[in-house]
């Protein structure tokens, strides 16, 4: 069954955000092309000025559309009208639960990839500013563990959303604002956790600090790879709080 | 077929349903009959595992709802329920994909029937096509149990007898139908047995013939007398 809700739920998001990723990807490569067609004559120059602006924006707002589409298909998909059917197929909760985690995984590593993608396509090979070569740079040294915290990061929103939604249906009378509680809740305790991480490492690995001082880009790593930790955990930790207050109490509008 | 003991259900301590001892046996078409705000949806609920109850259990052959319970039970709930972006044609492929015993057969007899076009959007259809849609999808279930929530309301009168003919021609023989509505008198005819609800609490469960005879009214016109 695990494969039939994910099929329903990739296609239900697909069919919105995959039009609009292309959309993205067409828009970047008609302003790299607008920056090639700029040694010819300064008006594509210009155009292209205008589009890179729109190109910005279409990036930033795939991304955010990504997260506002999944978190509402949860929404939408488990506590309104569809929920009628939803929680009425013979599937365990779980899989229910887990599919929708899943798919939010898929669209999250999608928009990141989109991100990243479009700004090289935008950006690669062009001369930059100092600083932002600069930072462009440092960027490539730690890109596998970078990409993955992004990833890691946007996946939070929607899984901390989830958990949140979750928790909120065990209220009777106001769901979103208990629900919106529980995030600023769950937000909170996400980052004791990142204080504790942090603490623990300063205590433990005092060559770290020294190392990051001297901005040592091994170190930099390291550290990412350890905030990465902290994340991991509070997304897990998402599905199981989600799973197990919709197990104890499911109260359908 | 259901069980339901001492069920009861609270918003906020405000009673929705109160000590329901309810009895279900199979193969048989009951009314749930009771006014606006009497309980009728909330006691669908409970059956389906929609609603978490506040006092007492549902069993349905014997077991909590859950995922056994959901492959017996074919639920037509009163909202809308559907994904509006799928076509009507990709909803029939997701109950086949779902219901072992869903029958595109008859779904695409039904379909054809009420003049439904598989290719045409859900959100594309008139309120009363999306609800015969959503009663097509149902009742193509070779379910052990039919659970239909006001299945005539949004329909003008005119489609009333069509649709309660849909059910009566369609619905697995062996099955349990429970039929709730306050619209009693249009759906009075095919029903077996009665359970009228008032204030969230059961006030009679009864054979559908030997109570009209024993009254010597319709069953519409009991209800009337007794809740007016």
């Amino acid at each position: 069954m695990i494969g039939k809700v994910l099929k329903y739920d990739i296609r239900s998001i697909g069919k919105t955000l995959l039009p609009v990723y292309g959309v993205t990807v067409l828009l970047c490569a008609f302003t790299r092309l607008m920056v090639f067609l700029e040694t010819y004559s300064s008006v594509f120059g210009m155009f292209g000025m205008l589009t890179n602006v729109f190109s910005l924006i279409a990036v930033a707002g795939s991304v955010a559309l990504t997260l506002f589409i999944c978190v509402r298909r949860f929404y939408v998909h488990l506590f309104k009208e569809q929920g009628y059917l939803t929680n009425m197929l013979p599937v365990k909760l779980e899989t229910l639960v887990f599919s929708k985690f899943a798919v939010s995984l898929l669209f999250s590593v999608g928009a990141a990839a989109l991100a990243i993608g479009s700004l090289a396509l935008m950006y690669a090979s062009l001369e930059l500013t100092p600083n932002i070569t600069e930072f462009v740079n440092v960027v490539k040294s730690v890109f596998p563990i970078f990409f993955v915290l992004i990833i890691l990061s946007l996946y939070l929103y929607q899984s901390g959303a989830y958990a949140a939604y979750s928790i909120g249906q065990r209220s009777g009378r106001n769901k979103i604002g208990s629900a919106f509680a529980a995030y600023l809740l769950l937000y909170f305790v996400y980052q004791i956790m990142n204080l504790i991480v942090l603490l623990v490492v300063y205590f433990a690995w005092r060559d770290l600090w020294t190392l990051l001082e001297q901005n040592d880009m091994h170190a930099v790593k390291n550290l990412l790879y350890v905030a990465a930790i902290p994340t991991v955990i509070a997304n897990i930790g998402c599905y199981f709080v989600s799973v197990r207050f919709l197990k104890k109490q499911m109260d359908l509008e | 077929m259901i069980e339901c003991a001492n069920l009861g259900k609270f918003y906020n301590g405000v009673v929705a349903l109160e000590g329901v001892n309810l009895t279900i046996g199979r193969g048989k078409i009951i009314g749930l009959l009771g006014e606006n705000g009497s309980g009728k949806t909330t006691l669908i609920k409970l059956i389906n595992g929609l609603l978490s109850p506040s006092t007492g259990s549902v069993a349905i052959d014997g077991k909590a709802p859950g995922v056994e319970s959901k492959k017996i039970i074919s639920y037509l709930p009163e909202n809308a329920f559907l994904d509006s972006d799928m076509r009507v044609r990709e909803a029939v492929g997701y109950y086949a994909d779902f219901f072992a015993d869903f029958d595109r057969e008859k779904a695409g007899r039904v379909l054809r029937e009420m003049e439904i076009d598989p290719k045409k959007k859900i959100k594309n259809l008139s309120k009363g096509m999306k609800e015969k849609l959503s009663l097509t999808l149902v009742i193509s279930r070779n379910a052990g149990c039919y659970i239909l929530d006001e299945p005539i309301a949004g329909v003008d009168p005119a489609a009333r007898d069509r649709i309660l003919d849909t059910i009566l021609n369609n619905f697995n023989e062996n099955a349990t139908v429970l039929v709730s509505t306050h619209l009693i008198a249009d759906i009075e005819r095919i029903l077996d047995e009665v359970v009228f609800i008032h204030h969230g609490k059961i006030v009679l469960h009864e054979d559908a013939d030997a109570l009209r005879t024993r009254r010597g009214k319709s069953i519409d016109a009991i209800f009337r007398e007794d809740f007016r």
